[in-house]
């Protein structure tokens, strides 16, 4: 009798039971669903769960299930009218309450999911949906950087009274001071120390005179991360409403960000407002410069909507980025107004300043970045965002201003409506583009769905077939661990939450092919043992002990492959590496440790003589 | 089947013996490859070119030139009109143009939809030129970074020669495959070239299996010579070469079947490579190896520490 010890049984037995118990969750149908958020983040949840409940039974809509989770109530239906019926209910009296979202929520029990059990998550191509790759443009953000520090500088020196000839801002952020006098470099040098010791002071090779403040790479790279996580929490923000249910927002690499939106069907929408740059910047009006209509130090031009140009001072009062909430309406004229609040800082600057410069002229600046393809100098289509930016008022302050204030300009009332929502979801800090874009009909994710399982169920028969009709009695070994196999791979995609994709479906399919390789390398050894004339019970030992180190490199080569895949692919391939990779742990358990398990148990307790092998 | 299994366990072919055949077979099969990719290149696909695609099913049957000429009379030029998976269904396929994507699978339901056509939409992507490049980039890098990998390990585990010969194998399976799918000119993707990291992955599985016999049987057969023993590892494992092969290829055959035009060439792809694979790691892998004079000291000198885990 082969020593087979009761703690390898025991770790056996639990590992299966384990393997059946997060299945389990994937037997459970789905159900459409309606999910509810409250548009007032301050607003509770919890409070609202029986204005909820009354509004649906008052509304006649009968529903299976509502609950509160992670901050949203979501209702479950029998069937899609009355999801349509709800979504009706919840558009027409509720808008301004909740933001609403359809979706599809598994009929798994509460306590399966209190225990954390769910379902497989699965991909857009299973689901429909719209996915986005979005560019960060950081250019403008660096541009913006060198103007901030030219001010810094510019105010240093004129504080010491040490005279330049000129300031630049040069590429990456740096700046370039020519100064007058070569001797008070040093002076300089020690100012910008103190200054801005953030800044590295480079000497310019070709000109003693010319000292050139640069930020370093770690900085740049500092910076733009911030811009890009800012980037990606406004637009999870933004996605609020658009009534997607579960948008899933992150960041990519250093410069893009991820925007996956299942069960949207149009991405129009979703584009415009992921693409809206729309904000606001508040500059004081250059009057000397205006009158005079000559360019000087510090001011700049920018033509307002008639085309005539405004001289503004350089440096920004406050701009979108300190603007936390915002709304569209009319003023008393039926202009179109959009009221504004500040944060902290944005309302000390604006209030010392319009402190200051009371009845002198205040414009703002109404920016937007629109993306345009260009060719560049090797002939390569390129996408540049162009800024564009138009005075939209002038106004004399009247008084120092707090908090709250109203913009009037010429806007439409749709451009009104546009801009608030951009304001309050905060402008993104650098303007977006989509470089990539797939959108999957729902249909189509149902097709998909199908033929998968087709697929699966199909290379399953198949393979079977022919272990049994190959191996006979010692086969259903190699078909017991294949269907355990499959149990074991739905559990661990389900429990450690990864996302199937089509291409993730054809990776479990193909490991079914190769998951019987260990069982056919342990049998085949066995046979030549028994053949090398062992007894059947010594083939068997022999067998599983020469086949292990092959199938261990055999599978750990594969493994490689499917590694490097997981970590250079994206989307689609990604879930393919995910399942081939899963496939091929759990093909090497369930050949290598369950089938000596179940022959363990099988031929040699029950001391079956013949292993009809 | 009976007969099968013992036709399979008595096996005495002289594999190495047929070098001259089989590298005759193997240089014109890559060399027909090679002279495919470099006048015809490969069918890539969006992922690496960038540009828009569009999906589209029909209530019936779709005639694909009546849609192109639409699609020409509404000024999309450039458009191609190819069938896709069913023939209700097709797909649209436009170049990068200048940045009007967006309204684009609407614009071209609208455009055919005089023609008697109840268009539903499928998909749609859009990928941007530079994006297309870097994918390319990537793809490459991958590949590269797999081959170097599997033979680091199996330096590591084995020997230079035998990985070296591996590698080779890999090699040769990842041109021959490539070849077929440019000759049949069968659209490259994303998945297409996931697949052929997987044929990477299962071709060096097949090798890996003959080597480790090999590498079993140096210890064992010490009156041998190295290619006699070569030839009886390479029978050993002919059965199990067989099966696996032929399992794996029953699942990805259930692929193409079921898997859809999503699918149809990521499964195509792998049932050539796991062909060319299991060629080559009969074929090509072990007589590479004995051909760089793999000796019985390379394997025996260094014994490798056997995992001793037994299950």
């Amino acid at each position: 009798m082969n020593h087979y010890p009761i703690w390898k049984s025991a770790l056996i037995a639990v590992c299966i039971a384990l393997g059946f118990f997060f299945a389990l969750p994937n037997l459970f149908s789905e159900q459409p669903a309606i999910q509810l958020k409250t548009v007032n983040s301050d607003v509770k949840i919890d409070t609202q769960f029986d204005t909820v409940k009354k509004a649906l039974e008052e509304a006649g809509v009968a529903y299976e299930n509502i609950k509160v989770s992670n901050n949203k109530i979501i209702t479950r239906f029998k069937t899609a009218e009355y999801q349509a019926k709800a979504k009706k209910l919840f558009d027409e009296k509720y808008a301004n309450q909740f933001y609403n979202a359809l979706t599809i929520t598994p009929t798994t029990p509460d306590w399966m999911q209190s225990w954390g059990l769910k379902p497989i998550t699965k991909g857009l191509d299973l689901r429909g949906g719209v996915y986005f790759l979005l560019q960060v443009d950081t250019s403008f953000l660096i541009s913006r950087l060198g103007e901030s520090n030219l001010q810094d500088i510019k105010s240093a020196l004129e504080k010491a009274k040490i005279a330049f000839k000129s300031l630049q801002v040069i590429e990456n952020g740096s700046v370039r001071i020519t100064l007058e006098n070569v001797n008070k470099r040093p002076e300089v040098e020690n100012i910008l120390y103190k200054n801005r010791p953030d800044l590295q002071r480079v000497v310019s090779p070709n000109a003693e005179n010319v000292l050139i403040a640069t930020v370093t790479d770690a900085e740049l790279n500092r910076r733009k991360a911030i811009a890009v996580e800012q980037n990606t929490s406004t637009l999870r923000s933004r996605m609020n409403s658009i009534g997607v249910a579960e948008p899933y927002i992150t960041r990519q690499g250093t410069d893009r960000i991820v925007v996956q939106l299942p069960g949207l069907s149009d991405p129009n929408d979703a584009i415009a407002l992921i693409q809206s740059t729309a904000s606001l910047e508040y500059y004081m009006v250059d009057e000397e410069s205006q009158s005079s209509g000559k360019k000087k130090f510090g001011v700049k031009f920018i033509n307002d909507e008639s085309g005539s140009p405004v001289a503004l001072k350089r440096k920004m009062i406050i701009s979108g980025e300190n603007i936390v909430d915002a709304s569209s309406g009319l003023d008393q004229n039926g202009q179109n107004i959009v009221s504004v609040v500040l944060d902290e800082a944005g309302a000390a600057k604006m209030g010392e300043n319009t402190l200051v410069n009371i009845n002198k002229p205040m414009a703002v600046v109404y920016i937007e970045f629109k993306p345009i393809q260009k060719v560049d100098a090797n002939g390569i289509k390129v996408t540049e965002m162009v800024k564009q930016e138009k005075v939209i008022s002038v106004a004399t302050i009247n008084g120092q201003f707090s908090k709250r204030f109203q913009t009037t300009g010429n806007f439409s009332s749709k451009e009104a409506r546009d801009l608030a929502r951009s304001l309050r979801s905060g402008a993104l800090v650098a303007p977006v583009y989509v470089i990539e874009e797939r959108t999957i009909g729902p249909s189509a994710g149902k097709q998909n769905i199908k033929k998968g399982k087709e697929a699966i169920v199909l290379g399953f028969v198949l393979v079977m077939l022919f272990m049994l009709l190959y191996y006979r009695k010692i086969g259903v070994v190699a078909v017991t661990a294949l269907s355990l196999n499959v149990v074991f791979i739905v559990a661990l995609l389900s429990f450690i939450g990864a996302t199937l994709t089509l291409p993730g479906v054809a990776g479990v399919v193909l490991t079914m092919g190769m998951a019987v390789d260990a069982n056919v390398l342990i049998f085949e050894r066995i046979r030549e043992e028994v053949r090398a004339g062992k007894s059947n019970r010594e083939s068997i030992k022999a067998g599983f002990d020469n086949a292990f180190s092959t199938i261990m490199d055999a599978n750990i080569t594969t493994l490689i492959a499917a590694v490097i895949l997981f970590s250079f692919g994206t989307g689609p391939i990604k879930g393919f590496a995910v399942t081939l990779s899963i496939g091929i742990v759990t093909s090497m358990f369930t050949a290598i440790m369950l089938s000596r398990f179940i022959i363990h148990y099988w031929f040699e307790k029950r001391g079956v003589k013949n292993l009809s092998i | 089947m009976n007969f099968l299994s013992n036709a399979l366990q008595n096996l005495n072919f002289d594999y190495l013996g047929k070098v001259r055949h089989s590298v005759f077979i193997s240089l014109t099969l890559i060399a027909g490859s090679i002279f495919s990719l470099s006048t015809n290149w490969l069918n890539l696909g969006l992922d690496f070119t960038g540009g828009v695609t569009v999906e589209l099913q029909a209530q019936q049957a779709v005639d694909t030139e009546l849609v192109r000429s639409v699609l020409i009379d509404k000024g999309f030029f450039d458009a191609q009109v190819i069938q896709y998976g069913t023939e209700k269904s097709i797909q649209i396929k436009l170049p990068p143009s200048a940045g009007n994507e967006q309204q684009l699978a609407s614009k071209l339901k609208q455009a055919l939809s005089g023609n008697g056509y109840q268009f539903k939409l499928l998909g749609q992507s859009t990928i941007g030129p530079q994006l297309g490049q870097e994918l390319v980039d990537t793809g490459l890098y991958a590949l590269i970074i797999v081959l170097v990998g599997i033979m680091v390990y199996l330096s590591v585990r084995f020997q230079w020669k035998l990985a070296l010969g591996a590698v080779a194998a890999l090699a040769h399976d990842l041109i021959i495959t490539l070849g077929f799918l440019s000759v049949l000119q069968i659209e490259f993707n994303l998945t297409a070239l996931a697949a052929l990291l997987a044929v990477l992955g299962y071709s060096v599985n097949d090798t890996v299996v003959v080597f480790d016999r090999i590498r079993e049987n140096f210890r064992l057969m010490h009156t041998e010579k190295e290619a006699n023993i070569a030839n009886c590892s390479i029978n050993q494992t002919m059965a199990r070469t067989l099966i696996t092969s032929f399992t794996t290829l029953l699942s990805v055959l259930a692929l193409a079947i079921f898997g859809g035009p999503i699918l149809f060439g990521f499964a195509l792809s792998l049932i050539v490579g796991i062909l060319v694979g299991t060629y080559s790691s009969i074929f090509v892998a072990s007589a590479l190896a004995i051909r760089l004079k793999l000796s019985k000291a390379d394997l025996t000198l260094k014994a490798p520490e056997e995992i001793d885990d037994m299950p």
